[in-house]
């Protein structure tokens, strides 16, 4: 049980993680909330430099090498969605979390729909990366996240309900 | 002429191995490899660097991989560029960027390693456009939320 106020980060390695780190940086306003997180494996949570309460490792939704049959995709796409949820769950359970910012990646998805389930308002920040396509994760969170926030103008296009914000 | 490779952090065997090939005009060549398994054998090559930018400083020219924090922080920089991007990934993001970079005319887009030394040469007529970004206001929105949510 986590007691005080606290804010649900998600993000993932590389780009995620830098996106996330100038993002909190960039709250200068100190709110006393704890930060909980939770990142892909083998994130690096020491480089990001915020101060962490809580940190929980989930395995990557996607594989990042595909070399495998679509059945055996497809079933591990299943059992990582599932596993994060239950995951999630116990740990959003009876927490003081109002808020769940995610810089994605796929992992995102299941944490924000448990976020949902227990009214924690879900904002999602799609990457700097994307412009003219949609990103995996962006294609799902657009419907389950209460903000879908943008970077990229052109994306307006593709995203008709989201709030450009600049780019970090 | 001083030309730094960058891939970031995952591989681009690729692109080193076509540059350590076919650049062998160019007198000052220096990769960032990531966990390669091409090891350049022409050219000095370091896996990764704390001291990063001291290399984006000396550099003439920068070929680096598409990758959306690399190249942002050489267009701030205004260094002189080309960016590469990784089509051998099984994902295809760095297309994205490699195009909004090409259209806007931030940099030179090589989409054929093999044609690499072409790039270089043309670089040094290319006229790269200024890049500028809109100011980031996600924060003073999210800063507002909190208030909202938390009362704090």
């Amino acid at each position: 049980m986590l007691q005080d106020s606290n804010i649900l980060i998600v993000f993932g390695n590389g780009g995620h993680a830098e996106q996330m780190s100038r993002l909190i940086r960039l709250l200068q306003e100190k709110h006393n909330i704890n930060f909980i997180a939770i990142t892909e494996e083998g994130t690096k949570i020491r480089d990001i430099k915020i101060p962490i309460l809580k940190h929980l490792n989930v395995i990557p939704l996607r594989p990042k090498h595909s070399d495998f049959s679509k059945i055996i995709k497809a079933w591990r796409l299943f059992s990582s969605f599932i596993v994060t949820f239950f995951v999630s769950f116990r740990l959003l359970l009876g927490s003081r979390i109002s808020l769940m910012i995610s810089t994605g990646p796929g992992i995102a998805l299941p944490i924000a729909i448990v976020a949902r389930i227990f009214r924690i308002r879900v904002i999602h920040i799609e990457t700097w990366s994307r412009f003219y396509t949609k990103s995996f994760t962006g294609r799902f969170m657009y419907h389950v996240a209460n903000d879908f926030w943008i970077q990229n103008k052109e994306l307006m296009d593709l995203y008709p309900k989201c709030r450009y914000i600049g780019r970090l | 002429m001083n030309i730094f490779v960058t891939v970031g952090t995952t591989p681009f065997d690729q692109l080193i191995r076509s540059i350590d090939l076919h650049c062998r005009n160019i007198n000052e060549i220096q990769f960032q490899i990531a966990n390669a398994e091409y090891i350049p054998v022409n050219f000095p090559y370091f896996y990764f660097s704390d001291q990063i930018f001291c290399y984006y400083e000396r550099a003439d020219i920068i070929i680096c991989h598409a990758g959306a924090g690399t190249v942002y922080k050489l267009l701030e920089m205004d260094k002189k560029i080309i960016v590469v991007p990784n089509l051998f990934r099984s994902d295809t993001h760095q297309q994205d960027l490699a195009k909004f970079v090409e259209i806007n005319e931030y940099a030179l887009v090589c989409w054929d390693i093999e044609k690499i030394n072409d790039y270089i040469q043309q670089s040094n007529i290319f006229v790269p456009k200024k890049y500028q970004k809109d100011e980031f206001t996600g924060h003073k929105l999210l800063n507002k939320i909190i208030k909202e949510l938390y009362g704090k």
